[in-house]
Formats: C-alpha cells, structure tokens, sequence
C-alpha cells in the first residue's frame, strides 16, 4: 500500500511535526515566528492537535483481548519440538460436540438437536488439529467399516467439500496408497470451513486428510504427535492441511508428501 | 536457542499478550486474525529468541515480528481466501464496548482511527498510541521518516474531517 498521501500538505506536515515535538529547534523557531504572524496557520494547527487519537481510548481494547485464549496459545506454541503434552480437558466439550455431528451424519442419525450450543460452555481451542485428533480417536475401524463404497458419492462428496474451500477435490486427487477412502464430508471449526476426508487402513486403521481455510502463513510440512497420532501439517495459499494417522511418523509423512504434489 | 534467551522471550511475550493482539486487531480489524497474528508471533519469537539482543525493547521487537508477519504472510494469504479487510464502519470492534457515556467518545477515536487507510492507521497507532518516536516507528515499519511524517499529518488531517462530519458524537467531547 502507498502510504504517501497525495493530498496532504506541506504545512501540515510541519504542523503535526511541530505538535508532535520532533522539529528541530532551527525548524521549531521558524515555524513558530511564522505561527505568531499567521492567524489562519493558528487555526490550522489546533484543528490538527485537536484531532491526535486519545491513547487512552485504545486501553479499553486491552481489556478487550482474550486473555485466556492467549495465555493457551501461547503454552502450547513449542517450536521444533513436537507438542505431546496438551490440555486435553478444554477440547473435550466441543470434541464431544463434533463427533455428534460427525457420527450422526455418517451413520443418519438426527442428533444435531441434542446439541444445543447455548447450554455447552465450550472453551474456543486455538489449534484445529488437537479438536480432529481428540474426535478422530473415537472412530473405530467400524465405524468406517459400516460406511458402503460409493465411488458415484465419494465424487459427490469431495466436489461439495472442495467448493467450500475452493479447491476441486476428486478422489484421483485424495487417493493414498493403502487406504481406502470412506468418507468426505465438511465440518466447521471457529467458523472456518474444515473439510475432513476419512480412510481406512488395514494396517493402521482409521486415518484422515483434512483441510482448512484458515488464512495462515505458509508453513513446510512438520510431524507432530497427539494422544499417539502422528501429524504431518503444513499450509500453502491460506489453506492448512492435515494427515491424521496410526502409522509410523514417516508413513504419515510420506502419505502427506504424496497429497502435496497432487495439484489440489 | 540457548535456554535463556528462550525463557526471556517467553515471559515477554506473556507480559505482552494483549498488547500484540491489540496491535493485530488494528491492523486487520479481526479479532479472529488479531488471534492469528498472536499466534505466529510467538511461534517466530520463539524461533528466533537467540536473535533478540539483550538490553533492547523486548516489546519492540514483538511488535516489528507481528508486523512482519502481517505483511508478509497473513494479510496477503486473507486477501488469496477472498476474506479481506472488513469494511472499516462495518467492523464490530468495539462491539464489548458498551455505550456507557464515559465510552462514547472513546468509541469515537476508536472508529476515527479504524476508518483511516492501513498504512496511516498503522503509524498513527505506534506513535500515538505506542509511543514510538518518529524514528523508531519508520525503522519498525521499514519506511523513510518522511513517509511516517506524511502519514501522521494525513491522518491528522482526516481525523479532523472525521470529527467535523460527526457533531453529534463531537459534542460529547469535553
């Protein structure tokens, strides 16, 4: 962005130099004797310094600031050391509540009702992938298992999520060597469209891609591990994706290093 | 990173947490991209602990990282997502402040501020709320003085519009 603003005037840069104390004196004397010959100049600067923002306006929005929400992000940011430790408890209501949902709609039933948001206190986590490692844990090999193969509505699926996140998702582009893709469906995480596409493997059971929109910086893919998942994350263009798993950190690995070259 | 230096940037950042998220909530008009920010700049600091000197504004160079990370990564990838900057009149910022009397005028600089372009609002809110000399602020935001200089008195002059244009929340001024 250009910050030169076109439109303003010499004077007033002096003038808001002036009121701002950072004139030199040579500069400060000249513009002062200036000031005393210049009524119109008088005006012009008490417009100027009565329009300097309050500081103390801003120090209501301190108070402002999610305290606890930052204190938590704070502990649990652990560079280049794979966060294991983690507060399990404040992702447990709203783990709980995702997997209603979750579970409800792959299996059909209405359980949403039951959620009523204004009644949970749900502690907002900072971080997605400790809320989809805390529900995927709660899916069974059948689980999946009781999800039929449908290639038609895998199709379906996928082209519905990647709409959300603008991406076009096919089951070519999610496909994983030794798994077998069950499910695609979209969720939502602090209002954030969060696209989970489930497998399964016969080795190493349930395991998932995920991808969401949450407009953070680009970041290489790291390993991480939670409540004995291993982690492969990384974000490109805004997007931050995820693969879940029981396999060894390298399998993770490798499967994410496979999607990241598919062009999704 | 030596331990030390790790642990001082620690309690840094936890001594200015709400200070950094104000100062991402100016800048994006987001409390969900304030969040954000919060949570990169720790994860730089962190990273980068070893480079911060000893005997320097730990502060300063929290803000310089958010800023850094503002203008290089988050705000550009907001604007790839489509999300982009809210409209400045529509933007809840201050919706937890009630409009006790005592906040009306408050909520006015508040909105004044917020209604300014990024660049202008940006300096305006080191050096008048931050404190920042004219020098500190062109180094933190890697601009010449003189831009800082122009920046300062375009606010100031729209501000003072601003206020023209609002005599019903003027008047509430002392």
């Amino acid at each position: 962005m250009n910050g030169n603003d076109e439109s303003v005037t010499q004077t007033d840069i002096e003038l808001t130099g002036y009121l701002d104390g950072e004139l030199t004196g040579e500069e400060r004397r000249a513009l002062e004797a200036r000031l005393a010959a210049d009524g119109s100049l008088r005006a012009r600067r008490d417009l100027l310094a009565g329009a300097r923002p309050a500081a103390e306006a801003f120090d209501l929005l301190l108070a402002e600031a999610p305290e606890d929400r930052l204190n938590g992000i704070l502990d649990s940011t652990r560079p280049a050391r794979p966060t294991v430790a983690w507060q399990r408890r404040r992702f447990a209501a709203i783990a709980a509540a995702l997997l209603l949902i979750v579970i409800g709609g792959a299996i059909g039933f209405g359980v949403s009702h039951l959620v009523k948001p204004g009644n949970v206190e749900i502690a907002e986590p900072a971080n997605w992938r400790a809320v989809v490692a805390e529900y995927l844990a709660l899916y069974t090999d059948d689980t999946l298992a009781a999800i039929p193969d449908d290639p038609a509505l895998r199709t379906t699926e996928l082209a519905n999520v990647g709409a959300k996140l603008s991406l076009h998702l096919t089951p070519e582009d999610v496909a994983l060597p030794g798994m077998t893709l069950k499910i695609a469906q979209l969720l939502e995480f602090r209002g954030m469209p969060l696209a989970q596409i489930a497998y399964r493997s016969e080795s190493d059971g349930p395991a998932a891609f995920c991808i969401i929109a949450n407009g953070k910086p680009d970041r290489p893919v790291t390993l991480e591990q939670r409540d004995g998942w291993n982690i492969a994350f990384w974000n490109a263009d805004g997007l931050g994706y995820m693969v879940i798993g029981r396999g060894a950190p390298e399998t993770v690995e490798a499967l994410a290093t496979t999607l990241m070259t598919r062009d999704l | 990173m030596t331990e030390s230096s790790h642990d001082v940037v620690r309690a840094g950042l936890r001594a200015h947490l709400a200070r950094l998220w104000r100062y991402g909530l100016v800048l994006s008009g987001s409390r969900d991209a304030a969040e954000d920010l919060v949570q990169a700049t720790c994860l730089r600091a962190l990273e980068r602990a070893h480079q911060f000197e000893p005997g320097t504004r730990l502060d300063r160079w929290l803000m310089t990282i958010l800023h850094r990370v503002w203008l290089n990564e988050l705000r550009a990838a907001r604007y790839r997502r489509g999300q982009g900057l809210v409209d400045a009149e529509s933007v809840l910022v201050f919706d937890g402040l009630r409009a006790i009397e005592a906040n009306i005028s408050a909520g006015q600089v508040l909105r004044g501020v917020q209604s300014l372009p990024e660049a202008q609002r940006e300096t305006v809110f080191l050096v008048y709320v931050e404190g920042y000399t004219y020098r500190e602020a062109a180094e933190a935001l890697d601009v010449p003085i003189g831009t800082v200089m122009s920046r300062l008195a375009a606010a100031r002059a729209k501000l003072s519009a601003f206020q023209e244009n609002r005599p019903d929340l003027r008047q509430v001024r002392p």
